[in-house]
C-alpha cells in the first residue's frame, strides 16, 4: 500500500513535469503551427545551467534562476533568428530546421561538459523524507516539486483562461487574422508564446536535476513523449495536454513499477527480468497506439 | 424516366450553436445551371462542401441520381458522379497542364490503380486528358507548369479536370472569381456549353453572369433557402428584394 | 480558343518513356558511374566509405520516396532499418547465412512491421504522423535494445557477410559492387513506380490531398503501399548495412538516425528520387572535412543543416543536373 502510494506520487509528480515540458509544445503548435523538435534541448540546458552554476555559487535557487531565464532569453533568441522564418515553410522544413538546432545544443553541451553526466545536489532545507501520514515517507524534494510543479500549471491555466494576455494567446490561436485586426503583432504574441514555453521546459529541467543524471541527450527522451502526450491530448488543447501528461506520467511510473510484479505471478524470474524492463519502457507507446485506434485526433481534441 | 440529377432534403448543420444551414431542400433538373447566390455570409459555400461531402450534415439527405450519397466520403461521391471546382483555384502547381488533367482522368479508375506501366503508355489516358483539355482550349499548353499559366487558364484547367470526371452533377463554386472580363466571357461560354455534359450547380456573386446561364435560380440568405425559380421571377420576389436590401450586391 | 484542325501530338512532357528511365538524372548516372569506378583507383578505406554511402544513401532515398510520393514525412525509418538488420542478426543467431533466403526473409519482416505502423500512423496526418511515426520507432528500439538475445544494448557482431549463392561477399569491392547494383536496381524500381498511374496520383497527394479527393481518389490505402515499400527499401539497406558494419546493435535503431536519414534527403533535394544519395554522400564528406578539426565536428552540423533549410530551399541535386545540362525540375 505504501509501495503503491509511493509510486502514484511518483507518478503525479513525472506528469506534472511532462506536463510543464508538453505545454510549451503544445502552446506554439496550437497558436504557431510550428513544430519544435529543439524543445527538449531547451529542457535539458535547464538543468545544465542549473548544475553549472548551482555548482560553482553554491546556492540551488541561483543556478533554478539562472536556468530559468536563460532558457527564456534562448528560447527568444532562436525565435527570432530561426523560428519565425519557418512558421511560414512546410512542417518537414520545421522538423530539419528543428533538428538542426538539437544536433547543435546536444554537441555544444558535449563539448562544453565533456560528455560525463553531471549530478545535481537536492538544494538545502529539502533534503531527506517527510512523513505524510502515518508510517508514509516521501521525498521531501519531490513533494516540492509537485507542488510547485502543481502551481505553475494552476498559474498557466489562469493565465490563460482569465487574464487580458491569455486571451490574446488564445484569439490568435484560433484566428489570427481578427488579432491582427484589432492591432496586435500576432508574431510578438508568437514570439511571447515560444519563449515563456521555453522556460517553461527549462523550469523543469532545473527541477529535474536532483532527480536524474544531466546529460547530453536527456532532452530528446522527453521531447519524444511530449510528443506521444501532445497527440493523446489533442493537438492545441492545453487541457488535452493537461490530462494526458498526468496520464503518461502515471502509466509510465506504475507500469514501470508493477510490471515485474504481475509478470512474476505468469513467468519464472528470468524472463522476467529480461523482458519486463522493455514492456513497461513500452506502455506508453502501447497506449498511444491504442487512442489512435479509438480516438485518432486525440482524446480531447476540439 | 431519367433520375433527377441532385436532390437535396431538409440539409441541416450547425457549427456549436450556430445553424449555419438550416432545413435546405433543392433538386437539379437534367442539363440544367441552377445558380445559388445570397448575400455574404449565407452558408453558400458551407452548402457547397455539404453536398461536395467534406462536411457532414446534421440531418438531411442527398440523393445523386437516385442514389443516396448522404453517408459516403466525398471521393465516394466523386466516383458516384459528383464533381467540384473550388473556390481558390486548386489545380496543381508543380504538375503540368497535361498532369492535371491525367490526374483527373486516372481518378476515376480508383480503387484498381497500375504501379507499374508508364502511364503514358496507356494512350487511352492521354485521349481522354487531351479531349477534356481541348473542350476548354487548354490542348496548346498541354506541357505547360501550371505555375506559368494565368489565372483565367487555371480556371480553364480547374473546369477540364472536373469534366474529365465526367460527372453527372457539377458544383462550381464562384468560377469567374478574380478573372477578367475577356476572359470572363470564354469562362461563360464554356460553362453555358456545359449543360451539354451534366447539371450544374453554380454559386457566383455576379449578377451579370448569373442572369446570362442560370436556368433557374435559388436564393440563401442565412443559411436558409427562401426563393427557387427563374431569374426573372426570383428577382421580383419581395422577399428576395429585401434580403439583398442594403448589401453591395446589386441587381 | 484552338482551332479543331489543332493536332493533338503526343506532347513532349514528364510524362515520355523512353530508354531506361534513368535516362533523365545525369547527376545520378554520374554518380553511379563514379561509384563503379572507384575499386579500380581508390584504397580499400576510401572504397568503403563509398559503400557506406550508398547504404546510408539508399534509405534516405527510400525516406525521400515516401515524402515524395504521399506527402508522408517519416521520423521513426530507423525502426525498418534497424529491423533489416537485426533479421540479419536472428538469422544468423538460428544459423542462416545464405543471402538468397535471409535478405527475402527480412525484407517480409520489415514489410509487415510497416504494414501495423503505417495503418496505425495514417490514421492522423500532418504532424501527428511525424510525431506517432517518432513514438513507434520508439517502441521497436526499447523492445529490441532490451532484448538479451539479440544483444542488448552493446549489440552483437557478425562473424563475416552473408554469402550471395556461395559466394563470399567478405571481399570490400565484392560488397561494394553488390550494393551499387542492389541501389541500381532500387532505383530503377522507384523511378518505374513514380510514373505510374498511382506513383503520378501520390505525387498528387503529396502536393495537394483536398484536391485529390476532389478527384476521387482515396489516399489513405495509397499512402500504406508507398509507406511500406519505403520501409522495405529502408529496410534493405539495414541488412546490407548489418553485412557492410558485419554488427548490429541498437544504434541502427536510434531516432538519431531516423532524423539523419531527413537531413541527408533536404541536402541532396526532396525534388529527385535520387537526392537522398547526394545528401548521404555531403553528409560523410562533411564529417570527412569537420572530424580532422575537431571529434565535436557535429557542431557545425547543426547550424549547416539550419542554413540549408531556411536558405538552400530545393537541396544540391537541382543545381547539378542543371551543370550538368539536364532539367531540373
Amino acid at each position: 500500500m505504501v509501495f503503491f502510494l509511493e509510486q502514484l506520487l511518483n507518478g503525479l509528480n513525472y506528469g506534472l513535469l511532462l506536463f510543464l515540458i508538453a505545454a510549451g509544445l503544445s502552446l506554439v503548435f496550437g497558436v504557431m503551427h510550428l513544430i519544435n523538435l529543439a524543445h527538449g534541448s531547451l529542457f535539458m540546458v535547464g538543468a545544465f545551467v542549473t548544475v553549472a552554476v548551482a555548482g560553482s555559487t553554491g546556492s540551488f535557487w541561483l543556478g533554478a534562476a539562472a536556468g530559468i531565464v536563460s532558457t527564456f532569453l534562448i528560447g527568444l533568441v532562436i525565435e527570432r533568428l530561426i523560428v519565425s522564418s519557418l512558421y511560414a515553410r512546410s512542417h518537414l522544413d520545421q522538423v530539419l530546421a528543428t533538428f538542426g538546432l538539437i544536433l547543435f545544443f546536444n554537441e555544444f553541451l558535449r563539448w562544453l561538459s565533456g560528455g560525463t553526466p553531471l549530478f545535481a545536489p537536492t538544494p538545502d532545507g529539502f533534503g531527506g523524507a517527510i512523513e505524510i501520514v502515518d508510517g508514509f515517507f516521501y521525498s521531501r524534494y519531490r513533494l516540492a516539486v509537485t507542488i510547485a510543479a502543481l502551481t505553475v500549471a494552476a498559474g498557466l491555466w489562469f493565465m490563460l483562461a482569465r487574464t487580458k494576455a491569455g486571451m490574446l494567446v488564445r484569439a490568435s490561436a484560433s484566428d489570427p487574422a481578427m488579432v491582427r485586426h484589432i492591432g496586435f503583432d500576432v508574431r510578438l504574441v508568437g514570439a511571447m508564446v515560444f519563449a515563456v514555453g521555453a522556460a517553461l521546459a527549462g523550469l523543469a529541467g532545473v527541477m529535474s536535476g536532483p532527480l536524474v543524471s544531466v546529460e547530453v541527450g536527456m532532452g530528446e527522451q522527453v521531447l519524444i513523449i511530449a510528443f506521444v502526450i501532445v497527440v493523446v491530448g489533442g493537438m492545441g488543447s492545453i487541457k488535452g495536454t493537461f490530462w494526458a501528461s498526468l496520464a503518461i506520467g502515471l502509466v509510465d511510473t506504475l507500469g514501470r513499477a508493477y510490471t515485474p510484479v504481475l509478470m512474476g505471478g505468469l513467468f519464472e524470474p528470468r524472463t522476467v527480468a529480461s523482458i519486463a524492463p522493455s514492456l513497461s519502457a513500452v506502455l506508453i507507446y502501447v497506449l498511444m497506439a491504442a487512442v489512435l485506434i479509438a480516438r485518432p485526433q486525440g482524446l480531447f481534441a476540439r | 424516366m431519367t433520375e433527377t440529377p441532385l436532390v437535396v432534403r431538409e440539409l441541416t448543420k450547425s457549427f456549436g450553436g450556430l445553424n449555419v444551414t438550416r432545413s435546405v431542400g433543392l433538386d437539379l433538373r437534367p442539363g440544367e445551371i441552377h445558380a445559388l447566390i445570397g448575400p455574404n455570409g449565407a452558408g453558400k459555400s458551407t452548402l457547397i462542401n455539404l453536398i461536395a461531402g467534406e462536411l457532414r450534415p446534421d440531418s438531411g439527405s442527398i440523393r445523386l441520381d437516385g442514389r443516396d450519397v448522404t453517408g459516403l466520403h466525398s471521393e465516394q461521391r466523386v466516383r458516384a458522379g459528383l464533381a467540384r471546382s473550388f473556390q481558390v483555384s486548386s489545380v496543381l502547381k508543380d504538375f503540368t497542364v497535361l498532369e492535371n488533367a491525367v490526374l483527373a482522368v486516372v481518378g476515376r479508375r480508383q480503387p484498381a490503380l497500375n504501379w507499374w506501366r508508364s502511364t503514358l503508355s496507356d494512350t487511352q489516358f492521354i485521349e481522354e486528358a487531351m479531349a477534356a483539355l481541348e473542350k476548354v482550349g487548354l490542348v496548346r499548353r498541354a506541357d505547360a507548369k501550371v505555375s506559368t499559366l494565368s489565372y483565367g487558364e487555371r480556371r480553364h484547367l480547374e473546369l477540364a479536370m472536373a469534366l474529365a470526371l465526367k460527372p453527372q452533377v457539377l458544383l462550381l463554386d464562384e468560377p469567374m472569381a478574380g478573372v477578367g472580363t475577356e476572359e470572363g466571357r470564354e469562362l461563360t461560354d464554356l460553362v453555358s456549353n456545359l449543360r451539354n455534359d451534366c447539371a450544374l450547380l453554380l454559386v457566383e456573386h455576379d449578377m451579370d453572369v448569373v442572369f446570362a446561364l442560370a436556368d433557374r435560380v435559388s436564393v440563401l440568405v442565412e443559411g436558409q433557402l427562401i426563393a427557387t425559380g427563374a431569374p426573372g421571377d426570383v428577382r421580383e420576389m419581395e422577399s428576395v428584394q429585401k434580403a439583398y436590401f442594403g448589401t453591395e450586391d446589386v441587381w | 480558343m484552338t482551332s479543331p484542325s489543332d493536332e493533338r501530338t503526343m506532347p513532349a512532357s514528364t510524362l515520355r518513356p523512353g530508354l531506361p528511365s534513368l535516362g533523365g538524372d545525369r547527376a545520378m548516372l554520374l554518380l553511379l558511374a563514379l561509384f563503379a569506378l572507384a575499386p579500380l583507383v581508390l584504397e580499400a578505406y576510401l572504397v568503403g566509405e563509398l559503400t557506406r554511402v550508398m547504404i546510408y544513401g539508399m534509405a534516405a532515398c527510400a525516406v525521400g520516396f515516401a515524402i515524395r510520393h504521399g506527402g508522408l514525412v517519416s521520423f521513426g525509418h530507423a525502426a525498418f532499418f534497424g529491423m533489416g538488420a537485426y533479421c540479419v542478426l536472428m538469422a544468423r543467431n538460428a544459423g542462416y547465412q545464405d543471402a538468397l533466403l535471409v535478405w527475402p526473409l527480412a525484407l517480409l519482416a520489415v514489410a509487415l512491421l510497416a504494414l501495423v505502423i503505417g495503418l496505425l500512423s495514417l490514421r492522423t496526418g500532418g504532424v501527428a504522423f511525424i510525431m506517432i511515426t517518432l513514438g513507434f520507432a520508439q517502441m521497436v528500439y526499447f523492445v529490441i535494445s532490451g532484448s538479451q538475445s539479440l544483444g542488448a544494448a552493446d549489440g552483437l557482431p557478425l562473424f563475416g557477410r552473408d554469402m550471395l549463392a556461395g559466394i563470399s561477399l567478405d571481399a570490400t569491392e565484392a560488397f561494394h559492387y553488390l550494393v551499387l547494383v542492389a541501389l541500381g536496381l532500387v532505383l530503377l524500381v522507384m523511378t518505374r513506380l513514380s510514373r505510374s498511374p498511382a506513383g503520378l496520383a501520390l505525387r498528387g497527394i503529396a502536393h495537394d490531398e483536398r484536391r485529390m479527393k476532389a478527384l476521387g481518389y482515396a489516399p489513405k490505402r495509397l499512402q500504406l503501399t508507398s509507406f511500406v515499400f519505403s520501409a522495405v527499401v529502408a529496410g534493405f539497406a539495414g541488412v546490407l548495412a548489418a553485412n557492410f558494419y558485419q554488427f548490429v546493435g541498437p544504434a541502427y535503431l536510434h531516432w538519431l538516425v531516423s532524423g539523419e536519414l531527413l537531413v541527408m534527403v533536404a541536402l541532396g533535394g526532396i525534388a529527385s528520387l535520387s537526392g537522398g544519395l547526394f545528401g548521404a554522400l555531403i553528409l560523410v564528406l562533411f564529417e570527412a572535412v569537420f572530424s580532422e578539426y575537431t571529434t565535436y565536428w557535429r557542431i557545425f552540423l547543426g547550424p549547416a543543416v539550419i542554413l540549408s533549410v531556411l536558405y538552400l530551399h530545393k537541396g544540391v541535386h537541382p543545381a547539378l543536373e542543371r551543370l550538368l545540362g539536364g532539367r531540373d525540375d
